[in-house]
């Protein structure tokens, strides 16, 4: 890993007598782009909120750029940019006045115009925020977080209610300030946004962290799978013998699911066993794991335990 | 200062936009203003110029202060203006800059007005200038540790009660006293202060300027360190 811009060393933080984040460990390098993913109440936004300075750790250690960002507030800043889970654009402020307001509070802005034009947002600029898309919103705020030039990037769920379109502007905006150099952190439901994006990830469970590792190194750990509708009549016995385990629960219900660490070995057995018998596998899919698989598996894992 | 200035103009643009707070912050204390100037007969200007800058001090600077206080933490633009470069007592002075400006232009237009309707002139003009600016910051500190208690611009209405009428009841209560039967402790509300500034203080200047800055430094103080910059959970 690159140098790390951020340290993360047990962190903990509550909320009164709950604690949100039960003690956490991470590293994010230089030029990174670091996604922190979890089920809802994970802890995720809290973690992003003491890495943001918004609120302070109460327990071990946090740095950004090798300070504290409770107490280093005015040394980090200028150095970041923000994009909160919610806006935080004042509503009755238009598109050109927010940006306007934010271009000069930051100590390096870049041209409001050309903002405008890089998040689609020139016809809209005479319009009030409260009078926005949610996806325009979400545009906007991605602006203002952008405005600085920032070394280090905080995306709080960024493409949240925008449609597949503006889903993919946003990503390629991402990639773009990613291989500018920018150091991102993101949170996202859209596990197919962190797979595309991330280059390392931390996947965050009832407050600590259950999977973390590069995004090939996390994919590389769960089985592939191999999934077809049930011929009728058919019993396990009949069918070949792959190398990956076939799920009882789901041939029960009527489909095979198979975990395999040997895909194209065992689809081509598959596959060669269907010719010889001359079944049509309905339905049939088969594909290297995905973080929706790692994340579904976190999430077994601890209702098994 | 140019950080203040920026936010003290959105923060006009968006009073302006909306018509609730523009109506509670500009047309109110002007229509209070007239009224108490011109009720007809031999109008008590001591009692109407009191109660000109203690409504629109009220009104103007503290209700005004903390609806707007609410508003921003709950649409979360105290969140948002916190993740940007500016440190916490520039964002809360560029928030409370406008009404600050705001009251202290409306008292000194109200107080126009009451003189150029008959109101003699001030016999301590250092005392009037005191109750006016000292006033205007009281409800300006106090209005930013009201909206640490205040969960959203709506409960502002409700938690704003207290106070204003406690400023403007100590200012009657001074105004009904005889000038000798003063006591230092009618001057401990800030309505009672300024009331007695207007009228000329019964106990030397000190008094009532203490109990101003004492008011404005205690809240102020307690204001910037209860502020809460995100909506309550």
């Amino acid at each position: 890993m690159r140098e790390p811009v951020i340290t993360v060393q047990g962190l903990r933080c509550a909320y009164g007598s709950f604690e949100a984040v039960r003690g956490i460990d991470f590293e994010v390098g230089q030029g990174e782009l670091f996604a922190l993913l979890g089920t809802n109440g994970a802890g995720k936004t809290t973690t992003l909120e003491v890495l943001e300075g918004l609120r302070p750790p109460t327990g071990g250690a946090v740095r950004v750029f090798g300070l504290r960002p409770d107490a280093d507030r005015a040394r980090i800043r200028p150095r970041t940019g923000v994009l909160l889970q919610d806006s935080g654009a004042s509503g009755e402020l238009t598109v050109l006045e927010t940006l306007r307001l934010w271009a000069s509070l930051t100590s390096r802005p870049s041209d409001v115009d050309e903002a405008l034009v890089a998040l689609d947002l020139v016809g809209k600029s005479g319009v009030r925020v409260n009078r926005l898309s949610g996806g325009e919103r979400r545009r906007l705020d991605l602006a203002v977080a952008t405005l600085g030039g920032p070394e280090l990037l905080f995306l709080d769920e960024p493409t949240t209610g925008l449609d597949p379109e503006s889903r993919g502007r946003t990503w390629d905006l991402v990639e773009k300030l990613v291989a500018g150099g920018t150091t991102v952190v993101l949170t996202t439901h859209y596990l197919e946004e962190a797979e595309r994006l991330a280059h390392r990830l931390a996947i965050m469970h009832e407050g600590r962290v259950a999977v973390s590792g590069a995004v090939v190194d996390v994919l590389a750990r769960e089985a592939s799978r191999i999934g077809f509708d049930r011929p009728e009549g058919l019993i396990a016995a009949e069918l070949p013998a792959v190398s990956g385990a076939i799920d009882p629960d789901e041939f029960a219900k009527g489909r095979v699911e198979i975990r395999t660490r040997a895909l194209q070995d065992d689809l081509a057995l598959l596959l060669a066993w269907a010719g010889a018998r001359g079944e049509r596998l309905t339905r049939l899919r088969a594909h290297h794991a995905s973080l929706a698989d790692v994340f579904h598996g976190v999430r077994d894992q601890v209702v098994a335990a | 200062m140019n950080a203040v200035l920026a936010l003290s103009r959105a923060e006009v643009r968006q009073l302006l936009r909306n018509r609730t707070t523009a109506a509670t912050a500009l047309v109110l204390p002007l229509v209070m203003g007239a009224l108490f100037s011109f009720t007809g007969g031999h109008p008590d200007w001591t009692f109407v110029l009191t109660a000109q800058l203690v409504s629109a001090q009220g009104l103007t600077v503290y209700i005004s202060a903390t609806t707007a206080c609410a508003a921003r933490r709950q649409d979360l633009s105290l969140k948002r203006l916190r993740t940007g470069e500016l440190p916490d007592l520039t964002i809360l002075l560029g928030v409370l800059a406008p009404f600050v400006v705001l009251g202290i232009v409306q008292c000194l237009v109200m107080s126009g007005v009451a003189f150029a309707a008959g109101a003699p002139a001030p016999a301590n003009p250092a005392a009037f200038a005191i109750a006016l600016v000292g006033g205007v910051a009281v409800n300006a500190a106090v209005g930013l540790l009201t909206a640490s208690v205040t969960a959203t611009p709506e409960a502002a209405q409700i938690t704003t009660a207290p106070f204003f009428f406690a400023a403007l009841g100590g200012g009657i209560w001074v105004l009904a006293t005889d000038p000798a039967k003063v006591k230092e402790y009618m001057l401990l509300l800030p309505g009672g202060a300024v009331a007695d500034l207007v009228r000329g203080p019964a106990l030397g200047l000190w008094l009532p300027e203490l109990s101003l800055v004492v008011w404005t430094a205690v809240a102020w103080t307690y204001g910037v360190r209860k502020t809460r910059w995100d909506r309550r959970s």
